[in-house]
């Protein structure tokens, strides 16, 4: 059995629709259970990602040459290190245009990189569009949905997307709640590992649940991944 | 293929200008070719010091194609060479007097009489008055395979000619096709310049010596893909068939 080093590419069509949110959960995940990660953030002018693991997240222009080397040569490195990508919507189509141009998809799987393609629905029929174009143009690439309650669907409509096709699913979180974890100095990792004492016991358990709730998929997702890499005997 | 019952052929790549690529297009022909297992000898008319040499060394002789010792190196080898194919990278400003040259010394008749292949790529520069040395050219080239080359690999916007006026010079020669050489990232462009190596030993991230050479992947990404489309368009124009004899 051979362990694959992840590459979590987390992407949307739209803005403010929780891939930085997504990517961080991923982040904080592995930090939780006292495993590393490294980070990647395109959006150089909010680089949400990167504010929230300064030292774990570097942030890469795509639209210079020194931004795409940046990013694509240290996930293409095979390190067991996980590496997570919080790509900014209006980086999309480059980022889908530099893998084209530089066979990444090919080349990460014959090094024993494993990109994984978390694309968080925006609640329009445009998400559906989009990953049926992207599983029929990289059919090697693994895709998965997020849907993220946390985002107010009343602006974009429900999703289109059946319930079915979702795999990780962010739940709904109370007001408090979210203004707490948003506090720039707020880790989830942090908390999983030590919650603060003088937390209020009701935000604590509320909390804590949310936050495995989805560490419960991204865990369920890793025991799939090393289920299909064993091999039997017989 | 059986390269023993090959007709000798000589690829000439050419342009009446400087700076328009044409090495970089001679190295791409060089890789295709070799990816292909078609062994070929290159000769560099940029003489004292060869830019095509540097890359490729071991197959590449540089040579003054206006004297005649030289024009005896190239082409009294063509019959009796092992190596059925060989590559001229001639120098900036000396494709007319080149083709001049293959003209006088009875190639470009024993090309017409069926004894070679003649394969030229007219490299065109980014001007208008590039496409008038196609005029020029073509007296030269009736019987030649005559590829007109428009080379975007280091300017996105080389080519902005009107195109009824190119149809319209394209239309002077008869039986020339046109290749396109899509553009590189210009960073990656630079590297590969820099590494002095074929492009498949850049792609393999190895120095001239076959070392690791630690090349970023991004550019060398670039470089394959750049390849990979070179390749489709060489496919395209059948250059294989035409080495072989089949086209």
């Amino acid at each position: 059995m051979t362990a694959r080093t992840f590459v979590f590419i987390v992407c949307s069509l739209s803005g403010r629709v929780g891939k930085t949110m997504t990517a961080r959960l991923l982040g904080d995940y592995y930090l939780a259970s006292r495993r590393s990660f490294r980070g990647f953030d395109t959006d150089a002018h909010e680089p949400g990602f990167a504010l929230r693991f300064p030292d774990r997240v570097a942030i890469a222009d795509l639209n210079t040459i020194q931004g795409q080397m940046a990013l694509i040569d240290p996930l293409l490195a095979d390190d067991g290190v996980p590496k997570i990508v919080d790509l900014w919507h209006r980086t999309l189509e480059p980022f889908f245009a530099l893998i084209d141009n530089t066979g990444f998809v090919t080349e990460a799987l014959a090094r024993g990189v494993e990109p994984v393609l978390l694309y968080v629905d925006d609640g329009t029929p445009r998400t559906e569009e989009v990953t049926a174009r992207i599983a029929e143009r990289y059919p090697d690439l693994r895709l998965i949905l997020v849907e993220n309650e946390i985002v107010d669907r009343e602006a974009t409509g429900e999703s289109s997307v059946p319930q079915a096709a979702r795999s990780f699913r962010i739940g709904k979180l109370d007001p408090t709640l979210r203004a707490t974890i948003d506090e720039p100095g707020f880790s989830l990792s942090g908390f999983m590992l030590a919650p603060p004492p003088d937390m209020s016991i009701v935000l604590r358990a509320a909390l804590r649940d949310w936050v495995w709730r989805i560490f419960s998929q991204f865990k369920s997702f890793e025991l799939r991944m090393t289920l299909s890499e064993t091999e039997h005997l017989g | 293929m059986g390269h023993n019952q090959m007709k000798p052929t000589l690829i000439m790549v050419g342009a009446d200008k400087g700076g328009v690529g044409k090495t970089t297009v001679a190295r791409a022909l060089l890789d295709y070719l070799a990816s292909n297992n078609v062994i070929v000898r290159a000769f560099d008319t940029e003489t004292p010091r060869g830019t095509l040499q540097r890359f490729h060394p071991e197959i590449t002789q540089v040579v003054d194609i206006n004297q005649t010792p030289d024009q005896m190196r190239i082409l009294d080898t063509l019959n009796t060479s092992q190596v059925k194919v060989s590559l001229i990278d001639t120098r900036a400003g000396a494709l007319g007097s080149s083709l001049a040259a293959l003209r006088d010394v009875g190639f470009l008749d024993a090309a017409k009489a069926g004894e070679f292949n003649f394969v030229l790529f007219h490299i065109l520069g980014p001007s208008i008055a590039s496409l008038s040395e196609i005029s020029e050219t073509a007296p030269f080239v009736t019987d030649a395979h005559y590829f007109l080359v428009k080379n975007y690999v280091n300017d996105s916007t080389f080519f902005d000619w009107d195109p009824a006026t190119l149809q319209t010079y394209f239309g002077k020669v008869k039986n020339a096709s046109e290749v396109t050489i899509p553009k590189l990232n210009a960073m990656a462009y630079e590297q590969v310049e820099l590494a002095g190596t074929p492009l498949s030993s850049f792609v393999a991230d190895k120095t001239a010596s076959g070392e690791p050479a630690n090349h970023s992947f991004t550019l060398r990404g670039y470089v394959r893909t750049w390849q990979n489309k070179n390749a489709e368009e060489f496919d395209r124009i059948r250059l294989l068939d035409l080495i072989t004899g089949r086209g």
